[in-house]
């Protein structure tokens, strides 16, 4: 199978899709087996990279199954993603870069800028479909109220 | 009778004067602004780790009771502060958050000032030459108290406070040798705005009967063997620190134990607790060190600044575990911190809506962990410095009522 830009952006729109509707099932459906999930932000105090999660499949599939049972900011979140960059790699790998804008919807209805960002993303190949392999979320936003129990 | 009607729901409490706090201390600004001069303008506070400023001619920006303020490491590898003002026209000197200088010179006029706030240049100095007081010698930055222990960095904007080791006593002494053994190092900052009064936010961290709360406290906490057994010591200045707890991380799906990589003095996942008077807290959880303080702002507008430690020796793998640790409980997507935002909010709604009158902090438990006499005690210190009692700020209870 050789990689489709259009496809590459269907997969990146997909997967938000399902991270906006909480379907984490049918996120790492479209993700590899070796999936590996990154999160990190930069520190004008520290002058240093934060990490803020950085989890392997087994510990973010964990990590999912136990968002129903926290207290959470109510209301919904929308993933806004454009994607700006696709490297092919190879006939099996590509890098993604894509600028993502999530905008929280309070149960009230007033919408605000939750968080501005990046994702990069490696897309692979596994059983003849697209996967995402990585996805390494790098955050502008550092300032959060209150914070999030569920992936970016 | 399973409801209350208007009349009984706003009536005094009928519990003892102080087991109970009126929604006043959290939500009217006059009690805010005196918080500011009597409680943050004479008390000691930590503002910064020193391993954000490791080099000499590091400094960092802060801001304490609303005035922003200079970290910096002088030549002579000592930390002190400085108001971030410039003694010519006021101007910041330092608008970075961190940077490295040997002096720091004010962009405005070029003013420069040294390590220990001394002016070293005057942009032409002639033109003050009629002026017998506007010398280098007399132009130097305003000092601010300041003092490191166990690394971190704590200041007072009061020249008369007392000593700070006075003023903690022996509060740090759990701290000593987990931070005191080997230098530690923060690897994160985050900040959270909080729609709460600062001290709703520094009651999550002694008020611990809302851990049932939170699904990872009741998990690997609450459900620990020797929670309950464990003893708050409270010290006269309203700080308070509780007796370690080996916590069971293992409860909650997906988590490993915390038997390795441990901070120096601890046992296997242990977790301990120090709160300071006013607004800081530190929590040890076996790998990692969360430091957390806030930035009042209005009555119901605080800034939650809160850092994570590892030891910096660590090597690239030790690091990222203490990271994972962290994140895990304290991280901006983290399973905890976040919870205890929406806990305060909450109570900040009801407060600030005068929907909710008082807050009770009534649990007797033979000083257990979730025992409210640490409650107590802060608020009264608080009364002490505010001269006001925190159950009836305004005195409007009469003395039968009370």
């Amino acid at each position: 199978m050789s990689m489709d830009k259009e496809d590459i952006r269907q997969l990146i729109a997909q997967s938000c899709l399902c991270l906006d509707e909480e379907d984490y099932d049918g996120f790492l459906q479209i993700c590899s087996s070796d999936f590996t999930y990154f999160v990190k932000a930069f520190s004008p105090d520290l002058g240093m990279e934060m990490v803020w999660m950085d989890h392997d499949h087994p510990e973010f599939v964990d990590m999912c199954a136990m968002i129903p049972k926290h207290v959470r900011m109510s209301g919904s979140i929308s993933r806004h993603v454009n994607v700006s960059l696709i490297t092919e790699i190879s006939d099996r790998n590509a890098k993604v870069t894509s600028k993502i804008l999530l905008v929280h919807t309070g149960q009230e209805g007033t919408s605000t800028i939750l968080a501005t960002g990046k994702y990069v993303d490696q897309i692979t190949v596994e059983s003849n479909e697209l996967r995402i392999k990585a996805r390494n979320v790098s955050l502008e936003t550092r300032k959060w109220n209150p914070g999030l129990h569920v992936p970016i | 009778m399973t409801s209350r009607t208007k009349q009984q729901w706003d009536e005094r409490p009928d519990l003892p004067s102080d087991h109970f706090v009126s929604a006043d201390i959290y939500t009217k600004q006059d009690i805010f602004d005196e918080e500011v001069t009597k409680l943050f303008a004479k008390q000691w506070k930590f503002v910064a780790h020193e391993s954000e400023l490791p080099n000499k001619g590091d400094f960092r920006t802060a801001e304490h009771a609303g005035k922003p303020l200079i970290l910096y490491r002088g030549q002579d590898d000592v930390v002190r502060c400085f108001y971030n003002a410039c003694s010519h026209r006021g101007s910041l000197v330092v608008t970075e958050p961190r940077g490295n200088a040997k002096y720091l010179t004010c962009f405005f006029h070029l003013w420069s000032f040294d390590g220990k706030g001394a002016c070293t240049n005057i942009t032409k100095p002639d033109g003050y030459d009629a002026c017998a007081t506007v010398t280098k010698d007399k132009m130097g930055l305003r000092e601010v108290k300041c003092v490191v222990r166990l690394g971190m960095i704590f200041i007072t904007l009061d020249d008369q406070a007392e000593e700070f080791d006075d003023y903690v006593g022996d509060s740090l002494n759990q701290l000593e040798e987990v931070m005191g053994t080997k230098p530690m190092e923060v690897f994160h900052l985050h900040r959270v705005n909080m729609n709460a009064n600062w001290k709703q936010w520094q009651e999550t961290n002694m008020e611990l009967y809302h851990e049932w709360g939170h699904v990872v406290n009741r998990t690997t906490s609450v459900a620990a063997s020797g929670y309950h057994e464990r003893k708050w010591s409270i010290h006269p200045n309203g700080h308070g620190w509780l007796e370690p707890l080996k916590v069971d991380y293992g409860n909650y799906e997906g988590w490993g134990d915390r038997d390795n990589l441990l901070l120096p003095g601890l046992m296997p996942a242990e977790f301990r607790v120090v709160d300071l008077f006013p607004n800081t807290t530190v929590i040890v959880r076996g790998t990692t060190v969360r430091i957390d303080t806030t930035i009042p702002i209005a009555p119901g507008v605080t800034i939650l600044e809160q850092r994570g430690l590892g030891l910096k020796e660590d090597s690239a793998e030790d690091r990222r575990t203490r990271q994972k640790h962290h994140n895990q409980f304290w991280g901006p997507l983290g399973r905890n911190l976040s919870e205890d935002v929406i806990f305060v909010d909450a109570v900040a709604k009801a407060n600030f809506s005068n929907t909710a009158k008082w807050g009770i902090f009534a649990r007797h438990e033979n000083m257990g962990a979730q025992d409210d006499e640490i409650m107590r005690a802060y608020y009264s210190v608080w009364g002490k410095w505010m001269e006001r009692r925190a159950n009836d700020p305004y005195g409007n209870m009469t003395a039968a009522t009370e």
